[in-house]
């Protein structure tokens, strides 16, 4: 952890450990990729093109790496986009990836502001609520009625995690101040589903 | 307007214009950090002026939401500007690969665009 310390890096990092414990003593979860600190693009670049590849080594099919590949850019994107900074400029965030024979658990962590936790709460239980084909039908609406972001985001990172895992988006928040809170988010993906 | 091309960077696709077919084609994986820009780069090279036929071959391994939606913009924009052009897209996906496939679906149902789907 080469973050200079505050009590946001420390919160996120707690978060961090609880869910990479909760992994671990998960006899049949196998970690592969763990990070805590910061994402430049070519970690990204870098975690993205290496998961790909371990996942064809070991023989899973393509239609699961194309969705792992989905989930872990709109994921690590997020984080980079749209992660917090705390007073000394640490943009805490993490990213870990457990598999066992049936499926994979991503969990992607990040800082956010209180203020719009309503907003990405309301969202994330509103596509959780959502059939497939319900999640289909939001993802068009989004998509054709939606606005474009400066970063060219027009919030379709969730209903695309979603519509790939085909499961629910679990969720958990941790307060850091009045300001600040530690958000993950964990994804699953079947491996026999795609 | 005459032949460009924009390499394939990490994150990006290639991005080719042969003016001789008048064919835009773009390539491989979409998920630049700021897709806009990307996609406002592409836009900016183009100039329908006089152009009667155009062709856009869409060949994407994988395609990030930002990308989709600012591809989407895209095409929105040369259909609005094109005056009397003709939009013939040619997109490309792997057997199998319904999630693409519904990519190219989206853009026709929003744009009005024809499409022609073609299993790579």
């Amino acid at each position: 952890m080469s973050l200079a310390p505050t009590k946001a890096v420390e919160v996120c990092h707690s978060q961090y450990q609880e869910i990479y414990s909760e992994y671990s003593r998960t006899s049949k979860l196998k970690i592969i990729v763990s990070h805590f600190g910061e994402f430049s693009q070519d970690l990204v670049n870098s975690i993205t093109n290496s998961v790909e590849e371990t996942m064809l080594s070991m023989g899973d099919k393509k239609g699961t790496v194309k969705k792992m590949f989905s989930i872990l850019v709109e994921g690590l994107q997020n984080i980079r986009l749209h992660g917090v900074r705390d007073e000394l400029d640490n943009q805490s965030s993490f990213v870990i990836i457990a598999q066992d024979e049936k499926e994979y658990l991503v969990t992607f962590g990040n800082i956010i502001l209180n203020d719009i936790w309503p907003y990405i709460e309301d969202k994330i239980k509103q596509i959780n609520s959502y059939t497939e084909e319900e999640v289909k039908a939001l993802y068009m609406e989004v998509l054709t009625n939606g606005v474009i972001s400066s970063k060219g985001g027009a919030g379709l990172g969730f209903i695309t995690m979603a519509m790939k895992s085909k499961n629910k988006l679990n969720y958990r928040t941790e307060k850091i101040n009045e300001d600040l809170s530690c958000f993950s988010v964990e994804v699953k993906i079947d491996r026999a589903g795609a | 307007m005459g032949d460009f091309i924009i390499s394939e960077g990490k994150n990006t696709p290639t991005v080719k214009f042969t003016a001789q077919s008048c064919t835009l084609s773009i390539t491989g994986k979409s998920y630049p950090e700021n897709a806009r820009k990307f996609y406002d780069e592409v836009y900016s090279r183009l100039d329908l002026k006089g152009i009667k036929e155009f062709t856009v071959v869409m060949d994407f391994d994988y395609v990030s939401s930002s990308s989709v939606i600012c591809m989407l913009e895209v095409l929105k924009k040369l259909k609005t500007n094109s005056g009397s052009t003709n939009f013939i897209v040619r997109f490309f996906y792997e057997k199998g690969d319904d999630d693409m496939l519904a990519v190219g679906e989206n853009y026709e149902k929003i744009t009005g665009i024809k499409f022609e789907y073609l299993v790579k």
